[in-house]
């Protein structure tokens, strides 16, 4: 077990690995460079501007870039972020917590409300109440996360604080009015990832529950006198195995939703900080977020693999 | 309780009224002990709405507005530009760091007596040292400073005292003292001077700065906030408001509705497309901004790719001139900016022209145009669309960035209106280094360019003469870069005008690219924000004497001039 996790790891290394540099060749290949945006260079003499190209190592050629890129990585240094004018690392450091964070508590409720919600619907198939769930959860599953934002923050900004982790004068307040401010600061963007999330994950628990039903296991159940708590239990276990499945790839969903998500609500996250690296061609800073996002989408896939294994024994075995 | 404007729209949202009950228990921990309220105009917390962190807040390494709005109100020069933008001698300069200047009697040097109660924010006092190493910093190769051109006139600084400065100059020039006092911002050699010059970019002082300025740097929280308080101990006196807080929202529907739920201040961005609900918002008010900056389309007027071969279409001046006669600018102003811009009447804003009934503009005459193409060899063949000359196409690429709304809409427009007269244009919206690597390497026809001035037009060497790094369309005239030499060294003020006219009549005569706007930048800012006029070199200028109506304070007022936690 510990060798194949050991593997898997090492696999998604891997992969972090070769997202990251294809993305550093294709922005190297892109046209223009960090120092090219006219509107933001105007003024600078041209020797001025080489001098800024060649103290980032931009004058180099690209193979050297990338051997220089590649060993500051692996030494956990990123590179200089010509956008933020400080190392990639202090960046990412504190960038990624407030992502993390965001993310993490997105999906452990969509995951929870998605296969509550879910199993509910599953087991009440072809009511009005079912109907209409469904119904709204497929509406909720269609909308862009940043269009839900938007429309969050139009209601509910009376209400709510627009954007941003805290108010802006929150340090001149005491501690239990910042981690209130706090809480007020992430239910909008919360409730945007997570409302997406849990009709997601409850579209494939209400039709994984509908075929488990199905199952002669169930029949056996209840023709055993099992009481129906108890069969939606056993059935529960049964039709968690795909939603696991695709929990691992909603992981992905929800770091990408992020970006436009923090973009709405001023989440001074990797996502932002990730757009504001695009706009301004900081090629370190985006392929550092590479490098993250892409070892968090394999580890986000090696987790679901080992929590099937957990649900179905089986699967260990096989 | 924070203060939350209320929106008439939103209540009528029934649905999230059903939120309110639970959330409202929550929502009332915003209440918070704070320290009791200030008195009179002094007092209060501004927050500003900023699209876009700034990188450093260096001073010889700043260059965008986000940057120099925060500097100007943390460090200080030797003496402020007067509000009519005047760079001729010293006429209208206001006294900062320095109380008062002398020439010498051949004009070649300027002594600067410096402010004996000026000190830094560490309680250092200000030194004419500061001033000599400011100099050495911003004229570095190694540094890298982006103003180290604008001061190719100042041959050196020395000390000639602890409280004198004085800064010699290689050539009597009318704009010498605007040399020695716009560009640069006094820097403290005590913190700075023991780090190499070639790192003084990447040095933590670019985000934990330390200046003389009439506000203090309090705290920059990365991708959310930088907070300003007022330095109490000031020579210059403290700044009137407490405290100022850029907060970043970088999209523009979350930023708008930051403003209008009263949890900003000022918002500088607004579209025309926001201005009716700004004017109906009973907390806010839209003041208008000038500002130094003018559009237009940029003709390369060289081949693709080359330096010296003319470009086949607008190597031809009766085409470039053609071109603006058939262009309808009132109403491509009056399209995209709506009440928000003018039309541009030469290559320079209003603000910066010393006289404009003096210039000839081409007239909207599209008849006329097509004459003048017809003259010039370009012609119509029945059945098509497209003029040609020699087997030319009168087809061309207009480029915009895509992160100018108004100059996509302007690329857009100019296609339309340009296509009766049988000219082709297509229209390619590019991300900002995308478009600006091809104008680099001078693989473009034309793209929608925007010019931020400096007071006295000094930019002009540099965007418009044969030599100027700036010239990204490749236009040389000798007659044009002679007129431009005498403008900049024409001392007498009416003379000057009149040189200037002549150097603004060369450009549109020759029409190196098509004259389009002015913006004009209203701000949005809450009702309770009093303010001196704003300036046309940044709105920002005057920071420190904004003020909050003592009648009208909310909840961040009262906080107080306490430091963050």
């Amino acid at each position: 077990m510990a060798s194949r996790i050991a593997g898997r790891l090492f696999l998604c290394v891997v992969v972090a690995l070769v997202a990251s540099t294809i993305a550093f060749v294709v922005l190297h290949l892109a046209p223009g460079d960090p120092f090219t945006n006219i509107d933001a260079s105007a003024g600078t003499p041209p020797a001025i501007v080489e001098l800024q190209r060649a103290q980032r190592g931009l004058d180099r050629p690209i193979a050297e870039q990338y051997v220089r890129w590649l060993g500051n990585t692996a030494r956990g240094n990123f590179g200089w972020s010509t956008s933020k004018q400080r190392p990639v690392a202090d960046v990412l450091r504190e960038a990624i917590p407030r992502t993390l964070g965001l993310m993490g508590l997105s999906f452990v409720l969509s995951i929870a409300f998605g296969v509550l919600l879910g199993a509910w619907q599953g087991t009440h198939a072809g009511t009005r109440a079912d109907r209409w769930s469904t119904f709204l959860a497929l509406i909720t599953y269609s909308i862009p996360e940043f269009w839900l934002a938007m429309l969050l923050l139009w209601w509910l900004v009376p209400l709510l604080p627009a954007g941003g982790i805290t108010n802006d004068n929150a340090s001149y307040y005491g501690t239990m009015w910042q981690l209130r401010d706090r809480a007020l600061h992430l239910i909008l963007p919360l409730l945007s990832l997570t409302l997406v999330g849990t009709a997601v994950i409850a579209r494939f628990q209400r039709a994984a529950m509908r075929e488990v039903f199905a199952e002669l296991f169930v029949r056996t159940a209840r023709a055993k006198g099992l009481d129906e708590p108890g069969v939606r239990r056993h059935a529960l276990r049964a039709a968690l195995l795909p939603v696991i499945t695709i929990s691992g790839l909603y992981f992905q969903s929800v770091f990408a939703g992020s970006v436009f998500v923090e973009k709405v609500f001023a989440w001074p996250g990797m996502g932002l900080t990730l757009l504001e690296g695009i706009g301004r061609r900081d090629y370190n800073l985006i392929a550092a977020y590479v490098i993250v996002g892409s070892g968090m989408a394999a580890l986000g896939n090696l987790a679901a693999d080992l929590l099937r294994e957990v649900a179905d024994p089986r699967l260990r075995r096989a | 309780m924070i203060h939350v404007a209320p929106r008439t729209a939103v209540a009528r949202h029934v649905g999230a009224r059903l939120c309110a009950l639970a959330l409202a228990t929550l929502a009332s921990c915003r209440n918070g002990d704070v320290p009791k309220a200030a008195t009179s105009d002094v007092g209060g917390t501004m927050i500003i709405v900023q699209p876009a962190e700034p990188s450093t807040l260096f001073p010889p390494k700043a260059s965008q507005v986000a940057e120099f709005a925060v500097i100007h109100s943390l460090f200080d020069k030797l003496a402020d530009i007067g509000p009519d933008l005047s760079v001729i001698g010293d006429k209208g300069y206001r006294p900062r760091l320095a109380t008062s200047w002398q020439w010498s009697s051949d004009s070649l040097s300027i002594s600067f007596a410096l402010d004996p109660k000026a000190h830094w924010h560490d309680g250092q006092p200000l030194r004419a040292d500061d001033v000599k190493y400011t100099f050495a910093v911003y004229t570095a190769d190694s540094v890298g400073s982006g103003y180290k051109s604008s001061l190719g006139n100042i041959d050196s600084v020395t000390v000639r005292d602890s409280l004198t400065a004085v800064f010699w100059f290689k050539r009597r020039l009318p704009h010498q003292f605007f040399d020695a006092t716009y560009h640069m911002y006094v820097l403290p050699s005590h913190l700075l001077a023991s780090i190499p010059m070639s790192q003084l970019g990447d040095d933590p002082f670019g985000r934990q700065p330390v200046g003389t300025g009439r506000f203090r740097f309090a705290k920059w929280d990365a991708g959310a906030r930088i907070e300003i308080l007022a330095d109490t101990t000031n020579a210059r006196g403290r700044a009137k408001l407490d405290r100022v807080v850029w907060t970043l929202v970088h999209d523009y529907g979350a930023a708008t509705i930051k403003l209008f739920a009263g949890e900003a201040d000022f918002y500088e961005a607004i579209r025309p497309d926001n201005l009716p609900q700004v004017a109906r918002a009973p907390a806010l008010r839209l003041e208008s901004a000038p500002a130094l900056q003018y559009g237009f389309l940029d003709f390369n007027l060289h081949a693709r790719g080359s330096k010296s071969t003319p470009h086949p279409i607008f190597g031809d001046v009766r085409v470039r001139r053609a071109l603006a006669m058939a262009v309808d600018r009132p109403r491509l102003v009056r399209s995209v900016l709506d009440s928000l811009g003018s039309v541009a009447l030469a290559y320079a804003p209003r603000a910066l022209i010393p006289d404009t009934t003096s210039l000839v503009q081409l007239p909207y005459n599209v008849a006329a145009a097509r004459a003048l193409l017809d003259s010039a060899g370009w012609t119509l063949a029945p059945g098509d669309s497209v003029r040609t000359h020699d087997g030319v196409r009168l087809a061309f690429e207009i480029m915009a960035p895509s992160s100018s709304l108004t100059r996509t809409r302007y690329a857009a427009l100019l296609q339309e209106q340009l296509r009766p007269l049988g000219v082709g244009i297509s229209v390619r919206i590019l991300e900002g280094a995308a478009m600006g690597g091809r104008v680099l390497s001078h693989n473009f026809d034309s793209f929608l360019h925007s010019w931020d001035m400096t007071p006295g037009r000094l930019g002009m060497a540099e965007t418009w003469t044969s030599a100027g790094h700036d010239n990204l369309g490749g236009y040389a005239s000798a007659a044009f870069d002679a007129k431009l030499d005498s403008a900049y060294t024409t001392f007498d003020a009416a003379n000057s005008a009149r040189v200037w006219s002549h150097v603004f009549q060369q450009l549109i005569d020759d029409q190196p690219g098509l004259l389009l706007y002015e913006p004009h930048t209203p701000v949005a800012m809450h009702r309770r924000i009093r303010n001196p006029p704003l300036r046309a070199n940044g709105w920002y200028m005057d920071l420190a004497d904004w003020s909050v109506d003592p009648t009208q304070r909310i909840e961040r007022d009262r906080i107080g001039l306490g430091s963050p936690r």
